[in-house]
């Protein structure tokens, strides 16, 4: 079964029947209206009314804060790896985070060096999507090849059409756990796959074009903006490192051993930012990368520079547009990447 | 294996320390149960965990030609390393490794060499001098040049005084400030370079110290004749993974931890900073 549809009734008894299998996680709303994932209760109703979860799903599969491992005796320690956690279920991701995740999963597993505790996570992890279907404020994934429907980089993808969902099989996950409730999914008709493809190709037609990205790209590559302008734009960054940790895609961490009574430590890797000033402070007090404009123009060419995408494979910006609700300074992706490109006219 | 295993250290005792200068020790650490001992590459570093303390990368001093011990040399300047300052003989430390890529030992075969090294700049250097001095045959001329603030801010004293009277290299020292018992010559190091003969052409120069003291050795090198991709250093940054993930060593695209340390100054021309 390439293509599936299940009734919005029938959504809770299947996310039910993973949960012998998977711890499972939906998007729950919260107060103020913002809408956030959370872990899945029997029971409950599903959120299919959001634009998109408050933040991605990263740290579900890379933690703000986790312990790496345990040390016993700090001068004749022993050391202990904390118990693995169960795989993850997912499920209405959006397109955008889905692509975020499959870019943490390629970072951390290459060059030799597979880091098993974010890329089991990501590998094991059942990523059931929810297509799009009007763009929010400040979406721009159509720009990102981040969306709002995938074609890969998902086990299931749903695609709402009413009554009931449509469901794109990815992986042979996707398809295993339709087997868990095989009852609650009945086989595609044409009608509901033709149905799926209009709506796909109306949705994409709401989203706004922009045509900065490339010509931004290229700015940033080439070191086209002078430092004096990175700089002045820099009087704007207050430096909370927001934009990083609200990134589908931002990965940066840093590492310290936390003291557990007078003989004991945890080793735990946390959330860094680029953007902090003590980044890439050195013991001795020496930092090669001083100004707030070095740090904003490294932040730019780390996510845009084409030298890293050929690394990855893409760029580092999903279009997700979160960093745009965060920054209060007017630096975030979409809006300094029309600037650089006006700037290079 | 656990998922965090990238990131658990091997356990490695201390089984002796020496004083190098008052702020400088070398820690000697068993060996027995490091598999890479002796496949390392001279220029490569490793992460040292001071438990309770962290983590921090430390080239590796003495060449996989000599590996009895991994042989680490440590300023002390910040947490990790007044920690490890602390330790006695019997204590225990973590060890991940060998990190990055290497001098280009290969590529000096037949060549004469000069390495110019300031202050705490020489350890890295001597893990590459060591071995040349095992492969001795396969390298021309051999010039080490060393300078320190002070006398007593030279590490590795009694190596000095043995490469001194050695007829398989030539050691010119100098220091910034003498004290009564220097006879040497006193200033900077790129002096030392002045007077030499080189033949540019065959000549690779391996050099580690202080920005400011690089900055001078590198442009006295290119005055020699130099090409700037025999000038080779190796960089220094902070540091928390050593495996390509953290993120704090990245200067333009490259990983210092997987790309570098070790660069030659014709691609370092084109990074975006200098460290």
């Amino acid at each position: 079964m390439e293509q599936a549809v299940i009734s919005k009734a029938d959504v809770p008894p299947f996310l039910d029947a993973l949960g012998n299998e998977y711890t499972v996680f939906a998007p729950r709303k919260v107060g103020g209206g913002d809408v956030v994932f959370d872990r899945w209760q029997a029971g409950e109703d599903i959120v299919f009314d959001f634009v998109n979860t408050l933040l991605p799903p990263k740290s579900l599969f890379f933690p703000t804060r986790e312990t790496l491992f345990h040390i016993d005796g700090l001068r004749r320690p022993t050391l202990t790896a904390p118990p693995e956690s169960e795989p993850l279920a997912i499920f209405g991701l959006r397109s955008c985070d889905a692509t975020g995740l499959g870019f943490l999963n390629r970072f951390f597993g290459q060059r030799g060096f597979d880091d098993k505790t974010v890329t089991s996570r990501v590998r094991d992890a059942l990523k059931m999507t929810l297509a799009c279907h009007a763009p929010g404020p400040d979406c721009f994934c159509v720009c990102c090849e981040g969306g709002p429907f995938l074609a890969s980089g998902f086990d299931l993808q749903f695609t709402d059409l009413g009554d009931r969902l449509l469901v794109d099989v990815g992986t042979p996950r996707g398809a295993a756990a339709i087997e868990k409730a095989p009852a609650r999914f009945a086989e595609a008709t044409a009608g509901d796959r033709d149905t799926k493809k209009r709506l796909a190709a109306r949705v994409d037609a709401t989203f706004q074009r922009r045509s900065y990205i490339a010509g931004g790209m290229k700015a940033v590559s080439l070191g086209k903006i002078a430092d004096e302008v990175w700089q002045v734009w820099a009087e704007d960054c207050q430096g909370c490192g927001g934009c990083c940790f609200v990134c589908p895609t931002c990965s940066c961490f840093t590492v310290t051993d936390a003291w557990r009574g007078d003989d004991a430590a945890e080793r735990e890797r946390s959330w860094d930012a680029c953007l902090y000033a003590g980044f890439t402070r050195e013991a001795s007090g020496h930092n090669p990368r001083v100004a707030r404009g070095e740090r904003l123009k490294r932040r730019f060419f780390h996510k845009m520079g084409c030298q890293y995408a050929e690394l990855m494979g893409r760029h580092g910006c999903v279009g997700c547009g979160r960093c745009v609700g965060v920054c209060m300074g007017g630096l975030d992706i979409s809006t300094l990447l029309t600037r650089i490109h006006d700037e290079c006219k | 294996m656990s998922a965090s295993s990238l990131y658990q250290p091997h356990l490695c005792q201390i089984v002796r320390i020496e004083d190098e200068t008052p702020d400088t020790r070398t820690f000697f650490l068993a060996a027995d149960n490091v598999a890479w001992r002796k496949d390392y590459r001279p220029g490569q570093f490793v992460e040292l965990s001071a438990f309770g303390a962290g983590e921090a990368p430390f080239c590796l001093a003495q060449s996989p030609t000599r590996a009895a011990f991994i042989e680490v040399t440590v300023r002390r300047v910040g947490w990790v390393t007044n920690q490890l300052h602390a330790y006695e003989p019997g204590d225990v430390v973590g060890l991940r490794g060998p990190f990055g890529n290497c001098f280009p030992f290969e590529r000096a075969k037949g060549k004469n060499l000069i390495f110019v090294g300031g202050g705490i700049g020489l350890p890295p250097l001597r893990s590459l001098i060591n071995y040349v001095l095992d492969r001795r045959g396969d390298y021309g001329d051999v010039h080490v040049l060393y300078g320190a603030r002070t006398p007593a801010d030279r590490v590795y004293k009694k190596e000095l005084a043995e490469w001194a009277h050695s007829d398989q290299l030539t050691l010119l020292e100098t220091v910034d400030r003498g004290d009564g018992g220097w006879t040497g010559p006193v200033g900077v190091v790129t002096e030392l370079l002045k007077g030499m003969k080189v033949d540019a052409s065959s000549t690779i120069a391996f050099t580690c110290g202080p920005p400011i003291m690089l900055k001078f050795v590198v442009r006295e090198l290119v005055n020699l004749g130099l090409p700037n991709k025999n000038i080779v250093t190796t960089l220094e940054r902070y540091m928390k993974c050593g495996i390509g993930k953290c993120g704090h060593c990245c200067v333009g695209h490259q990983y210092v931890c997987m790309d570098g340390p070790v660069y030659n100054f014709e691609q370092i021309r084109f990074l975006p900073e200098h460290a």
